[in-house]
C-alpha cells in the first residue's frame, strides 16, 4: 500500500468530470455489489419465510443425523 | 458554518493506520486458520481429530477472531473519521465499513454456537455420533473469508466514486475556498 495515498487528494473529483456541476453517477462497481448484497439478503430472508431458519444448526450433521442438544441453547 | 471534523496529525495517522492494517490482516489470517480446522471437522470421521479441532476452533474464535474483528471495526472507524476520507464520503470507505460490521455481526452470532460445540467436544462423555452431528460452520467461514478479502481489495485499490453526501461536502468546501 506504499504507493497509495493515506488521504484523498485535496481536490479529489473522482467520478465528477471536469467542470461538472451535477452530482456524480453511482459507480458501476457499487451497483454490482448492491445487487449481490440484495440477492444474498433475499436468499437468507427466503430461508426464514420458508421456515428453514438460518445458522449453523440448519446445516446439521454431514449425513443428516440429528444435531445433539447443546446445553443452554 | 458547520463544525469541521478534527483530522489526526500525520504521525498519529500512521500509527492508527499501522494498528488498523495489523488487526484487519490478522483477522483475515485468523479466519484462514479457523477455516482449515472447519474443513477438518467437516471431512474427518476420526473422533480424536474432531475433538481436537473443535476445541481449537472454540479457542481461536473466542480469543483471536472476535478481538481482532472488534479492533478492526474500531480502528477502521478511527481511520475514517480521523482523516479526510470520512465515513460517508467515498463509496469504498462506506461499503468496507458496512461489510466489516456485517461480518462482525455474523461472527458474534456464531461464536456462541462454536463455543458450545467446543465444550461438547471437550466432554469425554460425548459420543462419536454426537461429534459427527455437531453443526457445521463451514458455509459461514467461507463466506466470511470472501467478505474480508473483498474488504482488503477495496482498501488497497480504493476505487473512485463519491457518495451524494461526499459530493455535497466537496461542493461546500470548494465554495468556502472560493469565498476566502
Amino acid at each position: 500500500m506504499a504507493d497509495q495515498p493515506d488521504e484523498p487528494a485535496a481536490d479529489d473529483r473522482t467520478t465528477v468530470g471536469p467542470g461538472a456541476e451535477s452530482a456524480p453517477r453511482t459507480p458501476r462497481w457499487v451497483i454490482a455489489l448492491g445487487i449481490i448484497a440484495l440477492v444474498l439478503i433475499l436468499a437468507v430472508a427466503a430461508q426464514f419465510v420458508l421456515g428453514l431458519g438460518h445458522g449453523p444448526a440448519m446445516h446439521g450433521g454431514a449425513d443428516g443425523r440429528p444435531v445433539p442438544q447443546i446445553a443452554g441453547s | 458554518m458547520a463544525a469541521r471534523r478534527p483530522i489526526m496529525p500525520p504521525a498519529l495517522r500512521k500509527l492508527a493506520l499501522a494498528i488498523h492494517l495489523t488487526t484487519s490482516v490478522g483477522w483475515l489470517g485468523a479466519v484462514a486458520g479457523y477455516l482449515a480446522l472447519d474443513v477438518t471437522v467437516s471431512t474427518s470421521g476420526d473422533p480424536t481429530v474432531l475433538r481436537g479441532a473443535w476445541v481449537a476452533m472454540g479457542l481461536i474464535a473466542s480469543w483471536v477472531v472476535v478481538p481482532l474483528a472488534a479492533a478492526s471495526v474500531l480502528t477502521g472507524l478511527v481511520m475514517a473519521l480521523g482523516t479526510k476520507w470520512g465515513l460517508f464520503r467515498h463509496w469504498w470507505v462506506l461499503i468496507s465499513f458496512l461489510l466489516t460490521v456485517g461480518a462482525t455481526g455474523v461472527l458474534l452470532s456464531e461464536t456462541r454456537v462454536i463455543s458450545d460445540s467446543a465444550s461438547l467436544a471437550a466432554d469425554s462423555s460425548t459420543t462419536t455420533d454426537q461429534l459427527l452431528a455437531l453443526p457445521s460452520t463451514l458455509p459461514h467461514s467461507v463466506g466470511g473469508l470472501v467478505v474480508l478479502l473483498a474488504v482488503q481489495v477495496l482498501n488497497i485499490y480504493k476505487p473512485q466514486g463519491l457518495t451524494p453526501y461526499g459530493w455535497r461536502k466537496l461542493q461546500e468546501e470548494r465554495t468556502r475556498r472560493d469565498v476566502m
